[in-house]
């Protein structure tokens, strides 16, 4: 997306990795940041991996965008 | 015989909303997986209740487009209007700032933040920031050094404008300003031609376009002509959260 957000490497295939966003599978290069292996967090801009996350920072943020979607739904329905 | 031309009917907000959101949900880089199908509602200019569902996958738009329409009194986040706001930017957005967003998070989150995280709430909530979509394109979090390298995403993500020089085809013929890195700020650099997208397999959302008309690029696609005065407004918000994000830089 064009917000740079945090997510988990699913999987690797050579410079490319695989993450969760949107309920859909998203490639991101991974050119730009180095030693990342499958389970590490990525912080990442439409498709470029901009850095390599603390796991428990990246958790952290990734609970703050959920509160965020949480409210949202509570605020349509 | 006088040929009469008709005047172009206003956009509805969810088909405005695919013209910017179509070609980074064609990357893979937002929204579900219904590609094919948003840009069939786009073509056919088709509103229905099965079209929502799908736009309301770009999660990183929605929250933006809910906040603009409840500050200023609307209930629905597709208002044609909040679509605008958020897209190009209009008066809509100086009743609203995007802190209020994570003002209203950070409340509901009862446990203590690390200093990394209120770094990053902080930071999305730039005082003076607007929920404009060029304003979270060029926040990119502050421990990302390399900004260098994503100057070509962020130039691609925010939404630019142009004029038309040319036809040529599925592309439009453009001259656009780029985003530059000059003297480790965010600036715009001298208009330059480019080749820009407005159809996929001879289809596409935008119709009636000609030389020197303005038009909105998201991705290198043309999303639509803008008004003299919606290209302004681009503008202007445009240069207001490059200041913003290079208060930080």
């Amino acid at each position: 997306m064009c917000r740079s957000v945090p997510a988990r490497l699913l999987r690797i295939d050579g410079t490319t990795g695989f993450v969760e966003a949107d309920g859909a599978e998203q490639a991101v290069s991974l050119l730009a940041v180095a030693d990342v292996t499958v389970g590490d967090y990525v912080y990442y801009q439409a498709g470029l991996a901009l850095a390599k996350l603390d796991p428990d920072e990246a958790r952290e943020i990734l609970a703050i965008l959920a509160e965020i979607e949480q409210a949202i739904l509570e605020d349509t329905t | 015989m006088i040929e009469l031309v008709k005047p172009p009917q206003p956009l509805a907000g969810p088909l405005r909303f695919i013209r910017y959101g179509f070609m980074p949900n064609h990357l893979r880089y937002c929204g579900g997986d219904d590609n094919r199908t948003i840009f069939e509602y786009g073509l056919e200019n088709r509103v229905d209740p099965g079209l929502f569902p799908l736009l309301r996958k770009f999660s990183g738009a929605l929250p933006y487009l809910k906040l603009i329409a409840r500050e200023n009194g609307l209930t629905d986040p597709f208002d044609d209007r909040v679509v605008e706001a958020y897209w190009i930017g209009n008066a809509l957005l100086e009743r609203v700032e995007a802190r209020q967003l994570y003002d209203t998070v950070l409340t509901r989150v009862s446990r203590e933040l690390s200093g990394r995280t209120r770094d990053w709430v902080l930071s999305k909530a730039a005082a003076g920031a607007h929920p404009h979509h060029n304003f979270h394109v060029f926040d990119v979090y502050s421990r990302v050094n390399q900004i260098g390298e994503t100057l070509y995403t962020m130039d691609q993500c925010r939404v630019s404008w142009g004029k038309v020089v040319a036809m040529a085809g599925p592309e439009l013929i453009v001259e656009r300003q780029p985003l530059k890195l000059i003297d480790g700020k965010l600036t715009l650099g001298p208009g330059e031609t480019i080749r820009s997208l407005r159809q996929i397999e001879g289809r596409g959302l935008i119709q009636a376009v000609a030389p020197g008309d303005w038009v909105s690029i998201h991705w290198n696609w043309v999303c639509e002509t803008l008004t003299p005065a919606q290209q302004a407004s681009l503008a202007r918000y445009t240069a207001y959260h490059l200041k913003l994000a290079n208060q930080t830089l």
